[in-house]
């Protein structure tokens, strides 16, 4: 009978000259088949401009199918013209559905309209269509469908492979059954889910989970006070995988690193508490104040440049986070005017979802190391190191005697001739680690919560004990926890009231992480014991260095805690009575942040033995006296920042096109309650008003129009406020017609651009009002007997009238590529030109006077000249490539890359002119390395002689050479150049893949930077006290009687018996950082250059989908690390430490965990 | 619906909030501003403190005080002045850099002068005005002085430099031209200034005492070597050629120095300070070339920095374990000091023993050594007790008995605290990171009213320009235009009187009217008066060209590097005078070189010679 009405039906497209609506006579034209309905029903329908979603009443109507679809996909009010008569529902809908990159799907009696996938652009029955069977269907089937959070889905429609009939849906349960045959398959499908498919077991029931359908290109992805649609963001906007985010790490910064496109940063110490990254979008754009990011939490600014908080929002549990987006172009950041010029970092927390209580917990626990404990030189080579630093340097001092490095070597007296390797005394290889998180979330169509608690607790890797009532280790122990709460006060209005407390409680030894790991680079291994028999400390006589172990573990402790409170209530209408689409926004903002510190210092006894008595005993002298109690000190400050904003809304679809609006006003109020002057007592204020336009015509042209107008306190009036546009276009080829023979392998193609201006009105420093002459506190004299003093003002800062915004005009060029529905690469070249920067001026004469680098105060007291005369440019490049598949039913693969290119150079700094090209940073990267050119080793005294003088210190044979730039016969500091290599990374990427086989899943992370170097000359290694720098490095360094230790490499040298060119280090010489080889050169410049196992992990799924009886969702297992293995040339210590060695090396991890869902 | 209107409402409130204009409109209203400043007294007052705080204070490292010159030594290798010694040292080193905060100091004061009659006059009178802005003169000449000391020729200013002033117009004036645009300031500044202060309060402040006495310093600067006719600077000029230093010598600066120096003596506003002026019956030299510096605001200051924290200078000189043991004297210090008898130990008639050990005290009238020290230190001269710390001479910044035994090992624990700089003692090499590196400590500026190893040290002005040198100043300058002039013997016996000495007409009959000799002596007088005070040593070396000479360049101490393997105070072979540095050398370091930065910013400054 089908056969026959395929053939006899007429396909009639008459155009009616009247606006006809047959649809409305139903039943006259309809042929009613409801046991058999599908795509062979025979139905009509004609009419002129109708909507589509009348069409499709219509047929349901006539055929009994009903459609779903989502708006997304399908514009319901479109209007078409139509008229079938008679024919088959397949031919009308392939009328109604092709141009517009729908398929359908009959299940059942649910038409289900889905994206027209790529690859397969003509839909057909996957199977086809066979007589009905004879056989009968034997067993009864019964199930559950669920979603991968354990929760039932309702609807949800049941099918026998290869039938059209006999299927079923599943009810409030998520509970189905049905008749079929053993071994048959069962496919299960939902609207937005993913088809699955499953075997008929021969008894037993059946649970199925289906996940949500990801349409990548829907998706909604924050932007600027708000969200947009993937497809039609034309800014250049990345967002993170949360699932990457997933690492036992306390700083949200750090595992931010290598994850996403666009983040350069670097992370310099890993003291628990302390290790915030110097993180940044897209690399530096300005060498004057500020490099970070915005940073933007839950629709509120949350960091603050030269805020002692700085970085507070680190400590956002990452299991409270829903998303985290990078806005890195101009397009993207406009609507932030002022203070986005460095980009902005979106991190927005999770809200309720309406259901049953729904809990998550995690629990991990696990152990935590440093990546790299350098390896310094041993008694014995340390004494014969210096034996032949004396004699090459041709110096009276003494020398280590036969004796005395043989008694050292044979161990025997460790009190006198003591040999102590103090980095491994004082740390142990593991420390432990714990961290949980528990959150809830549930509500009912009026109120949604959130509600989460966290707990992380780090111990430090000092190898201490509880010896004198006090634990001196470090500790990091942070509470958080978060309320998000929605409630539907009317049907278009939503109050949000967000909560969030992180609570921070940590214990430092007595002394810095600087000063320990400072001294425990400058004690030599020869000067003195740890202990003495009897419990006694040993430690030098007064002013004689440290014995770092001693002030390690007996110096006291401080504790600090650091209470964040942050707070945001929002209240969110629809405005659909004025114009429908308009909703508007009010916000309001209430941070607190503070700190206390209670230092209780301590001091014990200290003693040193020089020698022993004629009987064998030790000679002790008390050294030092100690204190019976611990001191007491404390340190309280405190800031808090009050934000309100006003925003309305505007998003509307017309046919074709889709217009969006946005206009914002907002203020911002942060008070430092610590401030020392009334300069910084003020209130820091910003007021902005900022708008959005987008229109996008069939998801196809994309343009938006973005501006800031933001004010600054900063400035002086006429010169406050700053006007920011930028504008940005994308194209969607993908979706043109002539792209059709591509769109099997593309299944997206879209270019954007966009272009424009930023501001910055932070001067640097924690300078402010550079418009204002502003005196403070100077020198102070005394006049009168007694020498009473009497306090002097100076000019700190000359004030520059017409000061203003410092501007980055931002191009951003994209590119987003879709691959087989599987391979996502977006590719963005970036340039960002600052100019205007707020500079203080360089190039002023000395003699004018506002220069007052004080010697003998050792203080530089410049006063200030603020100018917007700095320039720079930036660019680069950033992509990502993320590959998604499945082979089979078990197997999961998930690859993703990204990596970010970024260079920048000074143009103008308002640097002295140079007498050479050569001297001058304009040109320069940012923190590129000034140094002499090193021409190797000098081979003689002859060649010494016979080269350019260099008279930093006598010259002997084995020391550096430098090059002579300007010939002048002598190196000087005319030769003193760039050297084109700079400490902050120009490359950053980072690459992983997460595969999933059955219930095991495994994933790897690596990440790395590439040219950046280390200048390992010592010089930045120094506590800024008096002592000497450049300890651990420069042989022999040190202000007083036991000259610093050397790392072992120093054995890999030049000597006299083997002048090797190739050494590492040049002839030993006891020297200082400002002795001819230990001066910053070529010589000590090493590629930085890192690959890092940063994170991996393994899990299993122990249990899933449970039934409502246990509770128990879902159970997991995994095992995971951070920081595992580092790949560089760089050997000394943990690369990432920088140039400065002596600092907390970072944190190894390894934990195991266990997730559960209730 | 209703609802949700009123909610509408609220919002579109929101928008309307306040005005914006306002909301950014604060400035700091009670900040300090240009016109503010000089709207009260005690807001002037404080700009002219902080001029002042500019006046030379080397509390804790002065180049030239510490370490520069043949007098002393650091023991931190890093220090500049090790650098500077080293030979390691160039445009780019920030070694005494000193320049630009004169520079800042000498605009300041053209601001204040420029402004402090804008004061109301019922805030300040008109002659505290005309003191307050001669105050500001004064203080201007002085930072050009010392610039021209340090530096040589300097950028001439006349008033506040604009920082849109193109600099390149401003070159360096030559050496004369310097010498008198000083000489004009500073009679500016002393035609409303008095001779000394009477009331306390004032103290600090400066006067036409120290106005003259910056004259005097400066005459006898352009009248010697360095600057007068000196080939070294035949060719130091400007970019257009003008030449930057006096072409040949002339005699009559000579005469015009002594007449400068002269001038501050006939002032009769000071004089030498001795023991009597504290109320002592009876005169002990000891006390007296010691308590001159721990008295306050005695009759031979000329110029002092008022507020000055001697805490840093005792605990930098003094020995460990109680202070840092940084600035060490040198043997070649040690020498220059006479015997009680006033000779010199070169003498053969002076009684000076180098080796064994005193069998005695000393048994003249104020003291002096002990009994057990070595004879080397024997019959030495006031002064050298009282400036110079050695070997097992006890510690002077300590009060009780544990204080004193705190610098001492245990067997030496007899309540004296006798300094241990040998080898193994507390302040010898093997005491940590305290180690003393030629066998002497300072004792000078230093009250036996201290407790350095508490940290507790007494209020007392630091001396820039004191009497004794005006007399030293005005004796060598007459020595060179007239040397037979009597007033020679007479001026130079009262420093050598003060110090207990006799005449050197008694001494040294022969060096009278001998012009060689008496500046022979006249230099070794300067040297051992003035040691170790604000670099008048390093300056004299400088100024009469001597610092490159070989014997000023080797420098010797003890030996302190000899392993005593615990003999302590009776280990003789730390006695034995050891060259530890030979310092490098190069006619170029008579000048520091001006900062590569302060050169490329104007580039009408000349570099020194040299650099």
């Amino acid at each position: 009978m089908r056969d026959l009405l395929e053939k006899t039906v007429l396909l009639q497209r008459r155009l009616l000259p009247l606006l006809f609506l047959m649809i409305a006579l139903p039943g006259v034209q309809a042929m009613p088949q409801p046991e058999a309905p599908g795509l062979q029903s025979v139905v009509s329908v004609s009419g002129q401009r109708i909507p589509v979603a009348q069409v499709l009443r219509a047929i349901r109507k006539q055929t009994g199918l009903n459609f779903f679809y989502s708006n997304q996909l399908l514009n319901d009010k479109e209007k078409v013209s139509l008229s079938f008569r008679n024919v088959r529902l397949e031919e009308v809908l392939t009328f109604l559905f092709k141009d517009r990159n729908i398929t359908y799907e009959v299940r059942g009696n649910r038409v289900l309209l889905n994206e027209k996938p790529a690859p397969a652009k003509v839909v057909k029955d996957p199977s086809p269509p066979v007589p009905e069977k004879k056989v009968l269907d034997t067993i009864t089937v019964r199930g559950q469908v669920m979603d991968p959070d354990g929760k039932p889905l309702q609807g949800a429609t049941v099918m026998v492979r290869g039938r059209t009939m006999g299927g079923a849906m599943t009810d409030e349960f998520g509970i189905f059954s049905l008749r079929a045959n053993a071994g048959e398959v069962l496919s299960v499908s939902m609207v937005g889910m993913q088809p699955e498919e499953i075997a008929v077991p021969a008894k037993g029931n059946l649970k199925i989970t289906l996940k949500a359908k990801t349409d990548k290109m829907n998706e909604a992805v924050v932007v600027g006070y708000g969200k947009q649609r993937k497809i039609s963001v034309t800014g250049s906007v990345a967002s993170v995988d949360m699932e990457d985010m997933r690492m036992p790490v306390r700083n949200l910064t750090n595992a931010l690193a290598g994850k996403v496109a666009g983040v350069i940063s670097v992370q310099t110490s890993g003291e628990p508490g302390y290790d915030n990254s110097t993180f940044t979008i897209r690399g530096i754009g300005t060498f004057q104040g500020n490099v970070s990011p915005l940073i933007i939490v839950d629709g509120v600014q949350r960091e603050d440049v030269n805020s002692t908080y700085g970085g507070a929002y680190n400590n956002i549990d990452p299991e409270d986070i829903a998303s985290i987006s990078l806005l890195k172009d101009a397009s993207a950041t406009a609507v932030y005017g002022a203070k986005a010029a460095n980009g902005v970092l979106i991190i927005t927390t999770k809200r309720g979802v309406a259901g049953k209580p729904k809990i998550s917990s995690k629990l991990e626990s696990g152990v935590s190391g440093l990546t790299k404990i350098p390896k310094m030189l041993d008694g014995v080579n340390y004494m014969k190191l210096y034996n032949e630093a004396v004699s090459n340097d041709k110096s009276l001092a003494t020398q280590y005697s036969a004796d005395v490095i043989q008694k050292t070597a044979s161990g025997l007296d460790p009190y006198i001739y003591p040999n102590v390797n103090w980095l491994k005394s004082m740390y142990k290889d593991w420390a432990p680690y714990y961290n949980a998180n528990v959150n809830v979330t549930g509500g009912g169509e009026s109120m949604r919560y959130f509600l989460s608690a966290s707990f992380y607790d780090q111990d430090g890797s000092y190898k201490v004990a509880k010896l004198n009532g006090y634990n001196p280790n470090l500790n990091f122990k942070r509470y958080d926890f978060r309320s998000n709460v929605d409630v539907n006060l009317s049907k278009n209005t939503v109050l949000s009231l967000n909560l969030d407390a992180m609570l921070v409680n940590s214990r430092y030894p007595g002394v810095s992480a600087a000063s320990i790991w400072y001294s425990a680079y400058a004690t030599n291994p020869i000067s003195f014991p740890i202990k003495y028999p009897g419990n006694k400390w040993a430690g030098p006589r007064n002013n004689g260095g440290t014995n770092p172990y001693n002030s390690l573990q007996n110096s006291g402790y401080t504790t600090e805690f650091r209470p964040t409170v942050q707070s945001v209530i929002t209240l969110t209408q629809k405005l659909d009575v004025i114009t429908k689409g308009l909703s508007a926004l009010g916000r309001f903002s209430f941070d607190s942040y503070g700190q206390t510190d209670i230092s209780r210092p301590g001091k014990n006894d200290l003693w040193y033995a020089g020698g022993r008595d004629g009987e064998g005993n030790l000679n002790f002298e008390q050294t030092r006296v100690g204190d019976t109690y611990l001191g007491y000190s404390t340190s309280t400050s405190a800031e808090r920042t009050m934000y309100l904003e006003a925003n309305l809304n505007y998003s509307r679809s017309f046919g074709d096109h889709s217009v969006g609006g946005l206009l914002v006003f907002n203020q911002r109020n942060r008070v430092v309650g610590s401030a020392s002057d009334v300069v910084h007592v003020l209130p820091y204020r910003n007021m902005a008003l900022a708008g959005r336009a987008t229109y996008a015509y069939k998801d196809k042209y994309l343009a938006e129009f973005n501006a800031g107008y933001t004010g600054s306190e900063n400035f002086s009036e006429g010169h406050r406020w700053g006007f920011f546009p930028s504008v940005s276009a994308g194209w969607v080829i993908s979706k043109e017609d002539f792209f059709d023979p591509l769109a099997k392998t593309f299944s997206l193609l879209k270019i954007r651009a966009s272009r424009g201006l930023v501001g910055n009105d932070n001067i640097g420093g924690t300078d402010r009002f550079g418009y204002l002459t502003q005196f403070g506190a100077g020198g102070s004299t005394s006049f009168g007997l007694n020498g009473n003093a009497s306090a002097g003002q100076t000019e700190y800062i000359i004030g520059t009238e017409n000061l203003t915004w410092e501007l980055a005009t931002k191009t951003d060029i994209g590119l987003e590529v879709g691959l087989l529905n599987k391979i996502n690469i977006v590719v963005d070249v970036f340039q960002d030109r600052r100019k205007d920067i707020l500079i203080p001026r360089n190039a002023i004469s000395s003699i004018v006077g506002y220069n007052g680098y004080d010697w003998t105060a050792g203080i530089t007291q410049n006063t200030k000249v603020y100018a917007n005369m700095g320039e720079m440019n930036n660019k680069g490049i950033d992509g990502s490539v993320e590959y998604n598949d499945k082979f089979g039913k078990d197997v999961s693969l998930r690859l993703f890359g990204n990596f970010t290119y970024a260079r920048n150079k000074i143009l103008f700094a308002d640097d002295p002119k140079r007498k050479y090209p050569w001297l001058l940073q304009a040109g320069h990267r940012y923190g590129e390395f000034q140094g002499y050119v090193s021409q190797g080793l000098f081979k003689s005294d002859d060649d010494i002689n016979s080269s350019p003088g260099q008279s930093f210190s006598t010259l002997h044979p084995g020391d550096v050479k430098y090059a002579d730039l300007d010939k002048d016969g002598t190196v000087n500091s005319y030769d003193y150049t760039y050297l084109g290599k700079s400490s902050f990374p120009s490359w950053s990427y980072g690459a992983g893949f997460t595969l999933g086989y059955k219930k095991i899943d495994l994933s790897l992370f690596f990440q790395g930077v590439a040219d950046v170097s280390i200048m390992a000359n010592g010089t930045p290694i120094g506590l800024n006290d008096g002592s000497a720098s450049g300890v651990g490095i420069v042989p022999f360094a040190g202000i007083g009687q036991y000259p610093a230790n050397v790392m072992s490499k120093a054995l890999d040298r030049w000597t006299v018996e083997n002048p090797r060119q190739d050494a590492y280090y040049p002839r030993m010489g006891i020297a200082s950082t400002t002795s001819n080889n230990y001066l910053n050169s070529t010589w000590w410049l090493k590629d930085g250059s890192y690959i890092s196992l940063k994170q991996a992990s393994i899990g299993y799924t122990l249990y899933n989908a449970g039934t409502k009886k246990t509770g128990l969702a879902s159970l997991y297992v995994y095992g995971a690390g951070t920081n595992l293995l580092t790949f560089s040339k760089f050997k000394l210590w943990d690369v990432e430490l920088g140039s400065n060695g002596a600092s907390y090396p970072l944190a190894r991890t390894i934990v195991i965990g266990l997730r559960a869902q209730f | 619906m209703k609802r949700s209107n009123h909610i509408c409402v609220a919002i579109i409130l929101l928008f309307s909030l306040g005005s914006c204009k306002k909301y950014l409109d604060q400035k700091p209203d009670n900040l300090l501003t240009e016109e503010q400043l000089w709207q009260t007294r005690a807001n002037a007052e404080s700009y002219l403190n902080n001029i002042y705080a500019r006046l030379h204070n080397n509390d804790g490292g002065d180049y030239a005080t510490i370490g520069a010159s043949d007098e002393s030594s650091v023991s931190i290798g890093g220090s500049g002045t090790r650098q500077m010694v080293a030979g390691n040292w160039n445009p780019q080193s920030y070694i005494g850099y000193n320049w630009s905060s004169y520079y800042a100091g000498i605009r300041q004061s053209f601001i204040f002068e420029d402004n402090i009659d804008k004061v109301p006059p019922t805030q300040m009178s008109d002659s505290l005005k005309q003191q307050y802005k001669a105050e500001a003169v004064f203080l201007r000449g002085w930072f050009f002085w010392k610039i021209l000391e340090q530096y040589g020729p300097f950028v001439k200013l006349t008033g506040v430099v604009s920082q849109t002033a193109d600099a390149t117009k401003y070159p360096r004036a030559p050496f004369d031209t310097c010498v008198a645009y000083i000489n004009e300031i500073m009679d500016k500044a002393a035609a409303h200034l008095p001779a000394a202060w009477t009331v306390s309060g004032n103290f600090g402040r400066v006067t036409k005492g120290a106005a003259l006495a910056v004259k005097a310093q400066l005459a006898l600067w352009a009248a010697s070597p360095l600057w007068n006719g000196n080939p070294y600077f035949n060719n130091f000029k400007n970019n257009d050629g003008t030449a930057l230093a006096p072409a040949s010598y002339d005699a009559s600066k000579w005469t015009k120095a002594a007449a400068a120096a002269k001038a501050v003596i006939d002032l009769g506003a000071f004089r030498l300070f001795t023991n009597v002026d504290e109320g002592a019956g009876a005169f002990n030299p000891l006390l007296s070339v010691s308590d001159l510096f721990i008295t306050s605001w005695n009759n031979e200051i000329i110029l002092a920095n008022n507020k000055y924290g001697a805490w840093g200078w005792v605990k930098d000189v003094s020995p460990s374990p109680g202070a840092y043991n940084i600035y060490n004297a040198t043997q070649n210090a040690v020498d220059a000091f006479c015997m009680s008898n006033g000779r010199t130990i070169d003498d053969p008639a002076s009684g000076y023993v180098e080796t064994g050990f005193s069998g005695s005290d000393d048994t003249s009238a104020w003291g002096g050594h002990l009994k057990g020290e070595w004879n080397m230190y024997a019959h030495r001269e006031a002064r050298f007790y009282a400036y110079v710390q050695y070997n097992m001479h006890p510690v002077l910044p300590a009060v009780t008995v544990d204080d004193k035994n705190f610098y001492s090992s245990g067997a030496n624990q007899d309540g004296t605290g006798r300094v241990e700089y040998y080898y193994s003692g507390k302040s010898g090499q093997v005491a940590a990171n305290s180690s003393n590196i030629t066998g002497y400590g300072i004792r000078k500026g230093v009250s036996p009213a201290d407790n350095i190893r508490n940290d507790v040290v007494g209020y007392r002005p630091q001396i820039l320009i004191r009497y004794a040198e005006m007399l030293l100043d005005y004796v060598e300058a007459l020595n060179e235009s007239d040397p037979s002039h009597p007033d020679i013997v007479t001026y130079l016996d009262m420093i050598r009187a003060r110090a207990g000495l006799p005449g050197i007409g008694t001494v040294y009959p022969g060096a009278v009217g001998n012009q060689d000799q008496m500046r022979k002596y006249i230099l070794r007088e300067r040297q051992v008066e003035l040691c170790f005070e604000n670099g008048d040593r390093y300056y004299t070396l400088v100024r009469r060209k001597l610092l490159g000479n070989a014997e000023n360049q080797a420098i010797y101490g003890m030996n302190v590097n000899a392993n005593d393997n615990g003999q302590g105070f009776s280990f003789t072979a730390f006695y034995t005078r050891t060259l530890f540095q030979n310092r490098f050398w190069n006619d170029k370091m008579y000048l520091f070189p001006i900062y590569q930065t302060d050169i490329d910013n104007d580039n009408a400054i000349v570099q020194n010679p040299g650099w």
